[in-house]
């Protein structure tokens, strides 16, 4: 501690965070000073790098501003493009897609639940630490995890970076027996994935009610993947060529990553946006896991993240299921697209949240400007918010460890990947 | 210190090698491949992990018998990480194309409008005022695993060989060479499709290939590119259409 009733508390880097993270609280009695979450990822202005490519390669680049979320990215690229020539992507294209992409949600997902999230409720330690303690635990969410990235892998050949989307469809269709393989994986792992749910539906989490709005794709007809208009809790609903003329960025000095805002204010987005808003469009198999559950939807607790991971979890599997059960190999996987000069917009639900993505495109197909929104770094102001009233509620003349410990968990709720957040800072807003 | 000193060395009988981690610039992706599909139950029974953030192990300078590093290096900060770990680490892995090559960052260099690039964009904000270099362009590298990403299973292989003080073979072959091994049937012959699987490292398997598309290089150039050969047979490619 330091002078009267004022304190800071540094953690240069939050652990178990997919990149490099920190955060500066100062603290004056019982309220929060100051608060800043500080993205330390070194950008790569991945926009920029975009420019002067042709559409397909920019397919391919865009895949590497994230490691984690490879899929969402390439599918916001091609849809836009797809919008821009005015090509319709067939049925089989679009049910293909959404089992890529619902494959990466689980994929990650499962990820986060039990590496990011797990040791917090386990008695703490690392990841190692708990997979000693609890070996059943963390090999049944590995094996989760592990169909996610078969999904992606039998749609897109690997399970990071895949080779096989392109504007208007996929390079490849993937052979019946294939399918079948990967289908039979996937209903076996149905049984886990509801253990799972009913595992995380009976952690204590912390954490109150916190008055936020979500934000997400919503669809008519469906639980909103790849496609759908733009909706908040708050009765936005607009189509994603809209985005910017809602949602602004703000520079802050302290972090690399941009921070968003709606209307001028923080928002979420991410799993607990979607199931907030989008919970009546479960699959039965899925409602009723969800109505099982001691957690009453919507829900303004953050940590409640968790148990929106787990559902859909079970969601991606139920989906994949009766999609790859349908499946048929198409005539063909992909249709001809020609460019066209203008601007191509789209946003997609990535794992941790609304990805929107707008390219300025030439006559000869060549990308001249591009702008990349991620789920993170629209998170970054609600964090921050969060953490600064989560903090005061617990207890601010708590010892500094055990509010480095509370905040860090706080942080990871919002499963951060800061890679992405990073990297799509964006020069021309900083100048203004 | 020279060559490549295996991992082992100097370990006392039944004492495991220590593995240390470590993030630069890049998308995370081929570190991902290590968290996945039992790659880190796989590293864990070899190794005694010393610092690998993502799993909540952190012991940034702890000396290594092996240190794994993904990513490009962009800032001065980085640069003294770097050489940090480097000094501490017996053995010392680059991890994935922006590791080995530099990644889809290096673009950067090839840009016209280099002033649009460092417009300062924030007090605090490091300035990606320099191109990123690959680690090999700052410190000496044992082993390289290229590709984007690295192919998981070749990454915990290469490992455990290391761990068990093998000096691992380097991949010398083109693409080529896996897609004859897959039995992929070739763009370029069967179709006149221009393809990059002649001067590109294999390690993929053939993976775009054998997903009816060409080879776009992502596993970076082999060590010694028939670069006249292969703009021959693209200008004859060309002048056919």
């Amino acid at each position: 501690m330091s002078g009267r009733g004022e304190r800071r508390i540094a953690i240069p880097a939050l652990a178990r965070l997919s990149g490099r993270c920190g955060l500066d609280l100062a603290i004056e009695g019982d309220r929060v000073a100051a608060l800043a979450l500080c993205v330390g990822e070194t950008p790569r202005l991945f926009e920029k790098l975009l420019e002067g490519h042709d559409c397909e390669q920019v397919v391919d680049l865009v895949a590497r501003v994230c490691g984690l979320c490879p899929v969402a990215h390439q599918l916001a690229a091609v849809q836009a493009f797809e919008r821009l020539c005015g090509v319709e992507p067939t049925p089989w294209v679009r049910a293909m897609r959404r089992v890529a992409a619902l494959g990466e949600w689980l994929q990650n997902h499962a990820l986060h639940v039990h590496l990011v999230a797990a040791p917090d409720y386990l008695g703490g330690g690392s990841v190692p630490d708990v997979a000693a303690r609890h070996p059943a635990l963390l090999a049944r969410g590995l094996s989760l995890q592990s169909v996610g990235a078969a999904l992606v892998r039998l749609l897109g050949g690997r399970s990071t970076h895949p080779v096989a989307l392109k504007v208007g469809g996929f390079h490849h269709a993937p052979a019946p027996a294939e399918v079948a393989a990967v289908s039979r994986r996937v209903a076996a792992a149905i049984p886990e994935a509801e253990a799972l749910v009913h595992w995380v539906g009976a952690l204590p989490f912390p954490g109150e009610q916190q008055p936020f709005t979500s934000v997400a794709l919503g669809h008519p007809s469906e639980y909103a993947v790849g496609e759908g208009r733009l909706q908040s809790g708050d009765g936005l609903d607009i189509a994603a060529a809209h985005f910017e003329e809602h949602f602004e960025p703000v520079v802050v000095p302290h972090s690399t990553a941009l921070h968003w805002l709606l209307d001028r204010r923080p928002y979420l987005v991410g799993p607990l946006a979607r199931l907030n808003l989008n919970f009546r469009e479960l699959p039965a198999g899925v409602r009723a896991a969800m109505n099982a559950l001691p957690v009453a939807l919507p829900s303004h607790n953050t940590f409640h993240g968790l148990v929106a991971r787990a559902l859909e979890m079970l969601l991606a599997l139920h989906e994949a299921r009766r999609l790859l059960d349908e499946y048929e190999p198409p005539v063909t996987p992909c249709v001809a697209a020609a460019p066209v000069a203008g601007s191509a917009v789209a946003a997609v639900e990535a794992p941790r949240g609304l990805l929107w993505h707008r390219y300025e495109v030439d006559r000869q197909g060549h990308v001249r400007q591009a702008r990349i929104v991620t789920p993170t770094a629209q998170n970054q102001a609600r964090c921050e918010e969060d953490l600064r009233v989560a903090l005061e509620e617990f207890g601010l003349d708590r010892e500094d460890d055990a509010l480095r410990e509370y905040a860090e968990r706080i942080v990871r709720g919002y499963d951060p990947c800061l890679p992405c957040a990073a990297h799509c800072l964006d020069l021309r807003v900083a100048r203004r | 210190m020279t060559g490549t000193r295996p991992a082992s060395a100097g370990l006392g009988a039944g004492e495991r090698p220590r593995l240390g981690v470590h993030r630069f610039g890049g998308c995370g992706g081929c570190l991902l491949g290590l968290h996945a599909d039992g790659a880190m139950a796989a590293l864990a029974d070899v190794y005694r992990i010393v610092h690998w953030p993502a799993l909540g192990v952190t012991d940034a300078d702890a000396e290594v018998d092996v240190a794994v590093v993904e990513g490009s290096v962009s800032t001065p900060g980085e640069r003294d990480r770097l050489g940090r770990l480097r000094a501490r680490a017996g053995c010392l892995v680059a991890l994935g194309l922006c590791a080995t090559a530099g990644g889809p960052q290096l673009l950067r260099g090839f840009a016209s409008d280099g002033a649009d690039w460092s417009a300062p964009i924030g007090a605090a904000v490091p300035e990606p005022r320099d191109l990123p270099v690959p680690v090999g362009g700052l410190v000496r590298v044992d082993h390289g695993l290229w590709g984007c990403p690295a192919e998981p299973r070749r990454v915990v292989a290469v490992l455990r060989q290391l761990a068990g003080g093998v000096v691992p073979a380097a991949e010398r072959r083109p693409v080529c060479a896996q897609c004859k091994l897959a039995g992929a049937s070739c763009l370029w012959v069967t179709q006149g499709v221009p393809c990059l699987g002649p001067v590109t490292r294999a390690g993929c398997g053939g993976l775009c290939p054998r997903h009816a598309r060409a080879c776009y290089g992502c596993f970076g150039p082999v060590e010694e590119p028939a670069a006249v050969a292969f703009a021959a047979s693209r200008a004859r490619l060309r002048a056919a259409r």
